[in-house]
C-alpha cells in the first residue's frame, strides 16, 4: 500500500474518463436520435403519399446516411490507433 | 531445446487463450441481437466471427503488451507468461461454465500478476497499475456504459412512441445488426491484439525477436484465426445470461445498448482509458432495462459483479500455483505436466457443461434462474 501512497500519479484519470463519458454519450445519443428520427420519417412515408411521402423518405434516407458516416468515422478510429 | 519447447507451448497456449477469449466474448456483441431475434443465433456468431477476423487485421500497431504498467517487464520470463496464460484460460473456462461474462484481459493480467508474484516478489508488481488499469476501470465501466445506454433507450422509446409497433421493431432490428457489427469489429481489433502482444513478448523474451522487433505475420494471422474460431463456436452459456438473464430486451433496447457499448468502446480506446469490453456491454444491457423501466434481475447482475471482483485474485492464485508447480517439477517436465493438467481441467469443465448444455437451439428459451449454474452471492 505504501507504493500507492508514494506515487504522485493519480490512480484515476478523471479527465480522460470524463472525455470518454462525454464523447461516447454524444455519439451514442446522437446515433440513437438520428436513427429514431429516420424510423419516424420512414413510418410517416409509409402512411402518406405525394409530396409528404417524398419528403419523409428523403429525411429517412438522409438520417441513414448520417449514421453511415458516423460508422465510417468509428472504423477510422479503430484503424487509426 | 528446453527453451524451444517452452516457447512452442507458450505460443500454443496463447492461441488457446485467444480461442477462449473469442467464445467467451461473443456475447458482448451478439447477445442482445440474438435475444431480440434480430439475428438467428448461428448467423449472429458467424457474422461476429468474420468481423473479429477482419478487426484483427484492421490495426496492426500491436498494443503495448498486456501486462505493461502492471508488472516489471524486465523480469518477465517465458515461464511467467505460460503460468499467466494458464490462469487466464482456467478462469475463462470456469466463468464460461457458470455462464458469467467476465473480462478475459483481467483474467490474463491476474494470471501474470500471480505468476510474477511467485517469481520475483511483490516489488515486481506495479500496484498502481493494477488499481488504475484493472480495479478502478472495472468499477467504473458498467456505470459509464449503463447510464449512457439508459439515456439512449429512453430517447429511442420517447421519439418513436407514435410509430407502429411492427415498423419500430423491424427497423430497430436492422439497426441492431449494424451496431452489433461495430462492437464485433472493435472487439476483434482490441482482443486479438492482446494475444499478439503476448506472443510477441514471448518471442522477445526467447531472443527470437529483437526488443524493437515487428510482430511476425504468422502471429497476426494465427491470432486472428484463433479468436474468430472461438467466436464462431459461440459461448452460448454467456450469450444466454447476457441476452435473457439480466432483463427482457426489445429491439430498441438492443440497439441503444449496442450503440452505447460501441461508443464507449471506441472512445475509451481512442483516449487510452482501459475499460473492459465485457463490463461495458453488461452495463449497457442493464442500462437498457433501466431506461425502458422494465425489471432488471439485480440478483443476476450482483452475481456478475461478485465474479468480476474475484477475477483478478482468482486468476492470480491459479497463475501463482501454476508457476510454483512448474518450478517445483522443473525443466521440460514441469511445463509438460502443467500443460497436461490444463488440458485435463479444460476437458473436465467442458464435460461438466454437457450436463446442462446451452446451444443455438435453446439459447433463447425463457430465463429460468435454476437452469444456470451461477454461484450464489455470499450473505453479508
Amino acid at each position: 500500500m505504501h507504493l500507492l501512497l508514494a506515487s504522485s500519479k493519480p490512480l484515476v484519470d478523471w479527465a480522460g474518463l470524463g472525455k470518454v463519458f462525454l464523447v461516447s454519450a454524444l455519439f451514442a445519443l446522437g446515433v440513437v436520435f438520428v436513427m429514431s428520427l429516420s424510423i419516424m420519417a420512414f413510418s410517416d412515408a409509409s402512411t402518406h403519399s405525394g409530396g409528404r411521402k417524398v419528403t419523409s423518405t428523403a429525411l429517412a434516407g438522409f438520417g441513414i446516411l448520417v449514421i453511415l458516416a458516423i460508422v465510417a468515422y468509428g472504423i477510422y478510429i479503430i484503424t487509426a490507433k | 531445446m528446453h527453451q524451444s519447447i517452452l516457447l512452442a507451448l507458450v505460443v500454443i497456449t496463447a492461441l488457446g487463450f485467444d480461442f477462449t477469449n473469442g467464445f467467451h466474448d461473443t456475447a458482448n456483441a451478439m447477445a442482445t441481437s440474438i435475444a431480440t431475434g434480430a439475428l438467428k443465433p448461428k448467423v449472429a456468431v458467424g457474422m461476429s466471427a468474420v468481423l473479429n477476423l477482419v478487426g484483427a487485421f484492421l490495426s496492426l500497431a500491436v498494443a503495448a503488451t498486456i501486462a505493461s504498467g502492471i508488472v516489471d517487464q524486465n523480469l518477465i520470463t517465458l515461464q511467467v507468461v505460460f503460468a499467466g496464460l494458464v490462469g487466464g484460460i482456467v478462469w475463462n473456462m470456469l466463468t464460461w461454465y457458470l455462464g458469467i461474462p467476465s473480462s478475459s484481459s483481467h483474467a490474463l493480467i491476474g494470471g501474470v500478476v500471480g505468476a510474477m508474484f511467485v517469481h520475483a516478489g511483490s516489488s515486481a508488481i506495479e500496484w498502481n497499475g493494477v488499481f488504475s488499469k484493472v480495479i478502478i476501470p472495472a468499477l467504473l465501466a458498467p456505470f459509464v456504459a449503463g447510464s449512457i445506454a439508459a439515456a439512449a433507450t429512453w430517447l429511442a422509446y420517447r421519439l418513436t412512441h407514435n410509430v407502429q409497433a411492427g415498423v419500430k421493431s423491424s427497423s430497430f432490428r436492422w439497426a441492431q445488426v449494424g451496431s452489433a457489427s461495430m462492437v464485433s469489429l472493435a472487439h476483434g481489433t482490441n482482443d486479438a491484439q492482446k494475444t499478439m502482444g503476448i506472443i510477441t513478448l514471448a518471442l522477445v523474451a526467447n531472443g527470437t525477436l529483437g526488443k524493437d522487433g515487428v510482430t511476425p505475420t504468422w502471429v497476426i494471422i494465427s491470432c486472428a484465426i484463433a479468436i474468430s474460431l472461438g467466436t464462431y463456436l459461440g459461448g452460448w452459456r454467456i450469450i444466454r445470461t447476457l441476452g435473457k438473464g439480466l432483463t427482457d430486451i426489445e429491439t430498441p433496447q438492443g440497439f441503444a445498448a449496442e450503440t452505447s457499448s460501441a461508443a464507449v468502446l471506441l472512445a475509451s480506446s481512442h483516449f487510452g482509458i482501459p475499460l473492459s469490453t465485457t463490463q461495458i456491454c453488461t452495463g449497457s444491457v442493464v442500462g437498457s432495462g433501466v431506461g425502458h423501466s422494465v425489471p432488471v434481475r439485480w440478483r443476476v447482475f450482483g452475481r456478475m459483479v461478485f465474479t468480476w471482483a474475484l477475477t483478478l485474485p482468482a486468476a492470480a492464485l491459479v497463475g501463482a500455483a501454476s508457476f510454483a508447480g512448474q518450478q517445483a517439477i522443473g525443466g521440460n517436465a514441469g511445463v509438460i505436466v502443467l500443460t497436461i493438467i490444463l488440458v485435463g481441467v479444460c476437458g473436465g469443465i467442458y464435460a461438466l457443461s454437457r450436463k446442462n448444455a446451452v446451444s443455438a437451439n435453446n439459447v433463447n428459451d425463457d430465463w429460468d434462474p435454476s437452469s444456470t449454474p451461477l454461484p450464489s452471492v455470499p450473505a453479508t
